[in-house]
């Protein structure tokens, strides 16, 4: 089959560039670089006639010239930074410039004992952790879809985090993407991961903001790995360009009486593809996934979850929302599979969503197997506008139908937002969803 | 203040309201009683404006075509209605809407926003006559209250907004022997010369606790009968029928 302008684009980028990215003389990264982009070359990026993305297209962004840029923590000033903090929050941080770790906007030195980082730039140079290298290959292995075999292949830089048995690190992490604003068609091929040792626990903050409504592409994997007991929440807040292509996929893995909680919050970029896929496989284990995503103008906006319940006893707790205005377009697909051994396993699963246009779109699949018998399943799907009673209720004590209106879509995302327990998380991400609701004409409107 | 005149309402091919007449002055009481699916809440709807179509007849209040008017106009404006049915709404914050209901009328009066201690006070105060718990405050709108629960809630909304009009449906419906003497002790701690109350209920009992100044029955969608407060006993004692027997025959008039 031809392959797409884009993936023909790519694979000749890797041809000129591969020379010149980390670890490109180590035998062993090279060889895992081109078996990926042997599989790139294969399968070619996601296409609409591939199940998985059967409502997400990616033509648009054909003819954009993708390019990696160099590492240069030049062009960002401390000023720069400052004005994308979260409000009071105390965090250590690491800053991701497009791409590449930046160490000297990072508060590296602050980590306390116990907490190991690296940079996989340096993983890979060394050829250092083996164990971290096996993943670019697993990843391409697994039978990902292209982009994560161009992940792989273009594996430059990310964050290489453990924490050491029973610690809880006592701030948060923010690890902070930054598009820079000269940074036009930029490509971002980003790796994290994440190792949490037995009974470790972390609050992480995965964001990303571009500094200019740049049409880039950011591809980020964050592989998480919790052993026994650990604990990880993990707010997820993607608020790119509006103009931009963002792929990513939180692949996570749980030992018994694990738990991990994902808030995964969509705002920004034109295509958001965000994939979670969680395993549960040693008993007891618990994780949530929350979602949020708002869409505008003609963003798409495809979450694509798994979760794999392995062991018995496990639970899992999904629940995404979504409010979508103008032309934009939602999926969800929720998957849920239980194993043969997963006995009393409890999973819940749903999605809401709120069209504020009748131009918007969602579309909503769940997708459950279930091969043992004594579980707890449920779920459950909704497409809906604002209720008519409620607006009126809130104009007949003076409330204007634009405000009604507002208020009831804020209370809508304040459900997920709710249960955040980090209030200057919270708290920002209560006022930027409210901004991105306000900058709506439609809602003033009636639908 | 109200004035209603040969107000029809249709829905569908359906008569609902059929040619009502009805004046409030300014300090008067009102009671509307008539039996189920008579009219008497979309009367109360087309007052609010949730209802907008299909209806012919003038409804002015205080100097305005009130039909004219969106519903949120016609609440800056002083009117309001305690809902038969509150919405729940889940997410908004009962407090919060309180607040923004009372800033939306100040707004409109050219008024500062309240400021939050004295709104605070003043909410405590009311919630106190209303015998209502301070965590309600917290609670989504309406979510998960008891019937009685909504009635006191609406109750305590009206005493923030102190409207000019204000139309209880079936307030009374769904309290508690002790929680009606409550609200209608609310009730009445609105009332002054310059307001209005229309009440809407099915029970005499109520208007032994706020008494009204005109009775009027409303059956199949007109006013067949307007009389003095012991038209409610006349009712309960005789029922709709001898309403309609006493129109269609007044010298048979019960004394
Ligand atoms: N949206 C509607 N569509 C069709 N019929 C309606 C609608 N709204 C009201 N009606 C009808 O109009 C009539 C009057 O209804 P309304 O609610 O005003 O009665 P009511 O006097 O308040 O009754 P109740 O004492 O039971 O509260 C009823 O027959 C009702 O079914
Ligand atoms: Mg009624």
């Amino acid at each position: 089959m031809k392959e797409s302008p884009l993936t023909g684009h790519l694979l000749g980028l890797h041809e000129e560039l591969s020379g010149g990215l980390p670890g490109a003389q180590d035998a062993t990264v090279a060889a895992i670089r081109q078996r990926a982009i042997t599989r790139l070359t294969e399968i070619g990026l996601p296409k609409i006639t591939d199940e998985a993305w059967r409502y997400t297209n990616i033509r648009a962004f054909d003819k954009v010239a993708f390019r990696p840029t160099a590492e240069s923590n030049a062009a960002l000033t401390k000023q720069d930074i400052a004005v994308l903090e979260i409000p009071s929050l105390v965090r250590y941080r690491i800053v991701v410039l497009d791409g590449w770790v930046s160490e000297a906007h990072s508060t590296l030195d602050e980590l306390p004992e116990g907490v190991e980082f690296n940079r996989l730039k340096n993983v890979l140079e060394g050829s250092t952790d083996s164990e971290t290298i096996q993943i670019l290959e697993d990843r391409t292995a697994r039978a990902g879809h292209g982009f994560e075999a161009l992940n792989s292949a273009f594996a430059a830089d990310g964050v290489v985090l453990r924490l050491q048995a029973g610690l809880k690190l006592d701030k948060p992490l923010e690890i902070l993407h930054i598009t820079q604003n000269d940074a036009s068609s930029r490509l971002a091929n980003i790796n994290h991961r994440i190792t949490l040792e037995k009974g470790a626990k972390l609050n992480l903050i995965e964001r990303y903001v571009s500094m200019a409504e740049t049409r880039h592409m950011t591809n980020a994997s964050v592989r998480i790995d919790l052993a026994e007991s650990a604990q990880l929440s993990h707010y997820r807040i993607q608020d790119e360009s509006d103009a931009a292509m963002h792929i990513g996929y939180a692949t996570a893995r749980q030992d018994s009486g694990s738990c991990y909680q994902i808030f995964s919050i969509s705002l920004g970029s034109l295509l958001d593809r965000h994939e979670v896929c969680q395993s549960l496989e040693g008993a007891d284990a618990h994780c949530e996934m929350k979602g949020l995503y708002i869409g505008r103008g003609k963003q798409h906006i495809d979450n694509y979850t798994t979760v794999v319940h392995a062991s018995p006893d496990a639970s899992s707790d999904e629940f995404y929302k979504g409010i979508l205005n103008d032309r934009s377009r939602a999926v969800f697909h929720g998957r849920i599979r239980v194993d043969p051994d997963a006995q009393h396993t409890d999973a819940q699963q749903q999605n809401r969503n709120l069209l504020l246009s009748t131009n918007a779109e969602a579309d909503t699949k769940p997708q459950l197997e279930i091969y043992a018998d004594d579980v707890k399943c449920s779920h459950g799907a909704t497409v809906g506008y604002l209720e008519t009673d409620a607006i009126f209720y809130l104009r007949s004590r003076g409330l204007s139908e634009a405000e009604a209106r507002t208020i009831l879509t804020e209370a809508f995302a304040a459900e997920i937002l709710d249960q955040i327990e980090l209030p200057p998380v919270r708290e920002f991400l209560l006022e930027l969803v409210r901004d991105k609701l306000v900058g709506n004409h439609n809602l003033k409107e009636a639908a | 203040m109200l004035s209603i005149r040969n107000l029809k309402v249709e829905i569908g091919d359906k008569k609902i309201l059929n040619g009502i007449d009805l004046s409030v002055n300014a300090g008067e009481i009102h009671a509307i009683m008539g039996p189920n699916g008579s009219g008497k809440s979309t009367l109360a709807n087309v007052i609010t404006g949730k209802m907008e179509e299909n209806i012919s007849g003038t409804v002015e209040y205080q100097g305005y075509d009130l039909l004219e008017l969106d519903p949120e106009e016609r609440a800056r404006e002083g009117i309001f209605l305690a809902f038969q049915h509150p919405t729940e709404i889940p997410g908004v914050n009962n407090i919060y809407l309180i607040k923004a209901a009372v800033n939306a009328l100040r707004k409109h009066h050219g008024e500062p926003e309240v400021d939050a201690i004295d709104f605070l006070k003043l909410i405590r105060a009311k919630m106190k006559l209303l015998e209502i718990n301070e965590s309600f405050l917290y609670r989504s709108v309406n979510d998960g209250f008891s019937g009685g629960e909504k009635k006191r809630n609406e109750i305590l909304q009206m005493l923030m907004l102190e409207p000019q009009l204000a139309l209880l449906d079936e307030t009374d419906s769904g309290l508690d022997i002790d929680a009606l003497k409550v609200v209608s002790r609310g009730v009445n701690s609105l009332a002054d010369d310059g307001r209005s109350i229309i009440i809407v209920t099915h029970f005499p009992r109520i208007l032994e606790y706020i008494v009204p100044d005109r009775v009027h029955v409303l059956l199949n969608g007109k006013i067949v009968h307007s009389g003095d407060k012991d038209t409610a006993h006349d009712l309960e004692k005789y029922g709709y029928t001898w309403v309609t027997e006493r129109i269609n025959n007044p010298s048979e008039a019960v004394a």
